[in-house]
């Protein structure tokens, strides 16, 4: 049974393994950002010993449960994160299908989606610090639509370029784009 | 910025012979323009001055004498004419036969020169205090920027102007003098000697619209429910419910007053005498009672068509049209009364739907669309709207259907589709269901068959990519 999801042509292609090392690493750095100072606040808040939390019921009184529960929350949060980021880097996927570009991703909410090359108005290369150090780059392709979303994260630099040229080539022979 | 005064340099090739130096008419607005736009400022800080009076305060403002307040505002009409006049002095423009040009501002002087085929749409505006005095403004939209306004003109002068414009607008190489004998200027409604009627909306219609509405019923609810709750606690708590009941009615009651005024300002003022017609030029609508609008919408801007319908007109075989029109960002589904509106139809019976669709895409067969349900299967997603939710194509157009409370038809043109999509949530894999959404420029709008079957989700993603590509909107255009 060919499933929604299952390649338009004869196969994806694949994006940069390297790619789970920013989504690793990009966790860690939302952890450090986000979690890491709520975590502190809200312990500083609920501090068991220097407030006084007499009025409070008694779970509250249970100090360090829920003292260190953003905490708990966000490792948990870190751990589920970096274990997902393998197979969510896997799920990324695209193929050129006769004069469309079809990518899909996503793990629980799976999406496809197809971009005709003659709706295409830029394309677009970016690379963060952490796609930089790898080497890798993201390939955005912009239509005349905000919802159109499309993009490929995680490709080698060198490939990135080369779809990017490749797709407004071919853009610019097929169609007008509204 | 070129200078408006340097030599003027014409594109393509060059004329044959030397250009014979015309004079250039520059026009000004119309000279009742400084009156007019200081008007509005006047009643503002009348407004705001006689309610400070109004409300004792004891703040010393109350001992003032009356003359003072008089002065305050004497001085401040003074100020807004001077500078209404200094603006509409400085303020000039040229349309003629080579170029559009706007030249305004004393301090910083801008000039700015619309090439006439990106002309998005030019629209004639009738607030009251102008119309009162037989003015216009017009407006008009080119590019991503907001739109030049030039205000105020005479009526006829402005109709005449909006009627050239969108000619040239359309590549026709009309002369200034020949887009004249088209233009007239009735006072109530916009329709022009070669113009046909499409649908026009009687007010009672509108009435009966905006009185059985969700929007009114949820205005009533919202006042009713926390003054009532309030009043009970009240009875409960001191049992003197009888001496409450009026404190709590006029609480409630002034806003209340207000906010239904503007709802019906809104809905049956602004909408009055609402107008379809076709044009040379494209669909012209106008509207309003007291603020008169008239917009014309370029048919090849049109990205794609929704017919609602609430659940209280369903009883009523009534709908609403509106549209999504390439450039115009800032007009939402508003229907205020200034801003453009995207309003095709903002209430009608089935057969003035029908005619209203065939002006704006004569070769839409929107009857002759077999419509494919979902699997029986999302009836649990969809317990309410499962009878409903459903999505057909033809050769030109795509439609779908969706929604419970507000009935959804959407209707996108294969040749405006911008991409297309398809979702799977956890609970959809489990069904084998999927939903499939046609991305468009319109922001507001998603157009989505939702919980169909994944093997015809898939067949129809990659086939609409296609025809997205084939299709031409020449057969829809007739």
């Amino acid at each position: 049974m060919a499933s929604l999801f299952s390649p338009p042509a004869d196969r994806w292609i694949r994006i940069s393994p390297k790619y789970v090392v920013v989504r690793v690493l990009g966790a860690a750095i939302a952890n450090l950002l986000f979690w890491v100072p709520v975590s502190l606040a809200w312990a500083w808040v609920f501090d068991p010993h220097g407030g006084d939390l007499s009025g409070f019921p008694a779970l509250v009184r249970y100090g360090s449960l829920v003292q260190w529960l953003p905490a708990y929350v966000g490792a948990v949060w870190f751990v589920w994160r970096v274990y997902r980021a393998g197979r969510y880097a896997r799920s990324w996927r695209y193929a050129e299908r006769g004069e469309d570009l079809c990518i899909t991703r996503g793990l629980w909410y799976k999406t496809l989606t197809v971009v005709p090359y003659g709706r295409l108005q830029i394309a677009k290369v970016d690379a963060g610090p952490l796609d930089r150090l790898l080497g890798l780059a993201t390939v955005t392709l912009v239509t005349a639509s905000a919802h159109s979303n499309a993009s490929i994260p995680g490709l080698p630099a060198a490939e990135a370029e080369r779809l990017r040229d490749r797709l407004i080539e071919v853009g610019d022979t097929l169609g007008s784009g509204l | 910025m070129t200078s408006p005064y340097g030599p003027q340099q014409q594109p393509g090739p060059p004329p044959l012979e030397p250009r014979p130096a015309v004079t250039k008419v520059e026009e000004r607005a119309h000279p009742l323009t400084p009156l007019v736009r200081g008007w509005v400022a006047v009643v503002t800080i009348a407004w705001a001055l006689l309610q400070e009076r109004l409300q004792n305060r004891h703040d010393g403002t109350d001992r003032l004498p009356w003359w003072v307040f008089v002065a305050v505002i004497g001085g401040v009409a003074a100020l807004g004419l001077v500078a209404g006049f200094i603006s509409w002095r400085f303020t000039k423009f040229i349309a003629d036969e080579t170029e559009l040009r706007v030249e305004s501002g004393w301090i910083s002087r801008q000039s700015r020169r619309i090439s006439y085929t990106r002309l998005q749409s030019v629209d004639v505006m009738q607030p009251l205090a102008p119309r009162l005095l037989g003015l216009a403004e017009v407006r008009i939209d080119a590019g991503a920027h907001d739109s030049t306004k030039l205000r105020y003109l005479s009526r006829r002068r402005a109709y005449e102007l909006r009627d050239f414009l969108m000619l040239r607008a359309h590549g026709a190489q009309v002369s200034v003098d020949a887009a004249k004998v088209q233009t007239s200027d009735p006072l109530f409604i916009d329709v022009g000697r070669t113009d046909k009627v499409v649908v026009t909306v009687s007010p009672h219609e509108l009435l009966l619209g905006a009185l059985v509405s969700h929007d009114l019923l949820s205005l009533l609810l919202g006042f009713a429910v926390p003054i009532g709750v309030a009043w009970a606690v009240t009875a409960y708590a001191g049992g003197r419910a009888a001496e409450a009941l009026p404190v709590f009615a006029l609480a409630g009651g002034v806003p209340l007053v207000i906010s239904i005024g503007q709802y019906f300002a809104r809905r049956v003022m602004a909408q009055f005498n609402f107008t379809l017609a076709e044009t040379q030029a494209g669909l012209r609508i106008t509207r309003g009672l007291t603020n008169l609008t008239s917009q014309t919408v370029p048919v090849r801007r049109i990205q794609s068509i929704r017919i609602n319908q609430p659940l209280f007109w369903r009883p009523l075989g009534r709908y609403r049209v509106d549209l999504e029109v390439l450039g115009l960002g800032e007009a939402t589904h508003n229907e205020s009364t200034s801003k453009v509106s995207t309003l095709l139809l903002p209430i009608g019976s089935k057969a003035q739907v029908d005619a209203a669709l065939s002006a704006v895409w004569p070769g839409l067969r929107l009857d002759a669309i077999g419509y494919v349900q979902s699997p029986r299967r999302a009836k649990v997603l969809d317990p309410l709207s499962y009878s409903w939710n459903a999505h057909g194509l033809d050769d030109d157009v795509v439609v779908t259907r969706r929604g419970w409370l507000n009935r959804l038809t959407s209707i996108v043109p294969h040749a405006r589709l911008q991409s297309v999509a398809a979702h799977q949530g956890p609970l959809e894999r489990l069904l084998g269901l999927a939903n499939v959404t046609f991305h468009t420029t319109g922001l507001l709008h998603t157009h989505a068959a939702i919980h169909i079957d994944v093997d015809r989700a898939r067949t129809l993603v990659y086939a609409e990519a296609d025809r997205a590509m084939t299709s031409r909107d020449a057969e829809l255009l007739g």
